[in-house]
């Protein structure tokens, strides 16, 4: 990360994220990643790995809606858009170790 | 011609392929569901822009609207920042236009990312956006048709008229 600009807007928004975490945990559900990617029509949109204790709940849309707003009014001062991903524990560990798509993402400190 | 709907075919397609089960589907069944939810919303705004017009003209004029351009127009009226837009964007449309924008980026990540790996929920994420975005669609409601309007005007880059 050598652009100051761009390393400033990750240490806000993992302040941010961790912060939310600290409200959210109770539920069973927390941010564990993000990454930031530039988008040729929204702008700059976050992509929010949430973990949860159980994946089912992630086939609910109220728990979906619930869960990816949040996350999108919290960022919405650093970015134009929040896409969302929820995972259980064994598939971010799956998925990220190792993969391509692993090595983009930012892992907040401290994450449940 | 006259159009035909294809959109409730798509949302079928989308949902007969993922298996019912709790089992783990093939990843390329995961993709293709997400591809297929999202053109069942693509071929539903295609419909809607066909409309306008007479039958005779539907369906060579099915084809006119563009992936990105709808993409650019609802997040214009989701942050109500389009100039045909005549109020604040309502709850339902607010919906349609999120449920679009993340419909194609998740069908872009699937259809071209070979490194995004997916799981069944999202396959059933991207049905259910699907779903609801058609649902609403199809309650003909006079705000989301008004909104459907704007969008199609907004994604062609028609510049409203100064009075």
């Amino acid at each position: 990360m050598s652009n100051p600009n761009r390393s400033q807007l990750i240490d806000d928004i993992s302040t941010a994220l961790s912060s939310f975490n600290e409200t959210i945990r109770p539920d069973g559900v927390g941010v564990r990643a993000f990454s930031l990617e530039q988008d040729d029509e929204l702008g700059l949109v976050a992509k929010v790995i949430y973990v949860i204790d159980d994946i089912a709940r992630a086939e609910d849309m109220n728990f979906i809606d619930r869960y990816c707003g949040q996350s999108g009014e919290i960022l919405k001062d650093y970015v134009e858009f929040v896409f969302c991903r929820f995972r259980s524990e064994a598939e971010y560990h799956s998925d990220s170790s190792d993969s391509p798509w692993g090595l983009s993402l930012i892992e907040l400190q401290h994450a449940a | 011609m006259p159009l035909k709907k294809l959109h409730p075919e798509f949302l079928r397609h989308a949902e007969f392929i993922l298996p019912v089960d709790s089992g783990r589907p093939q990843s390329v069944v995961i993709r293709r569901s997400i591809s297929a939810a999202y053109y069942a919303v693509w071929h539903c705004v295609c419909f809607a822009w066909s409309q306008k017009f007479s039958p005779e003209l539907q369906q060579m004029l099915s084809r006119s609207p563009d992936h990105k351009q709808v993409k650019t127009a609802a997040g214009k009226i989701k942050g109500n920042k389009s100039d045909w837009m005549t109020g604040d964007c309502c709850a339902d449309l607010n919906q349609m236009c999120e449920d679009f924008i993340r419909l194609q980026e998740m069908r872009h990540e699937a259809d071209y990312n070979i490194t995004t790996i997916f799981q069944k929920q999202d396959a059933v994420e991207a049905l259910s956006r699907a779903k609801r975005f058609i649902q609403t669609f199809e309650t003909q409601n006079r705000d989301v048709t008004l909104g459907m309007d704007c969008l199609l005007l907004e994604s062609i880059g028609l510049k409203k008229p100064s009075r």
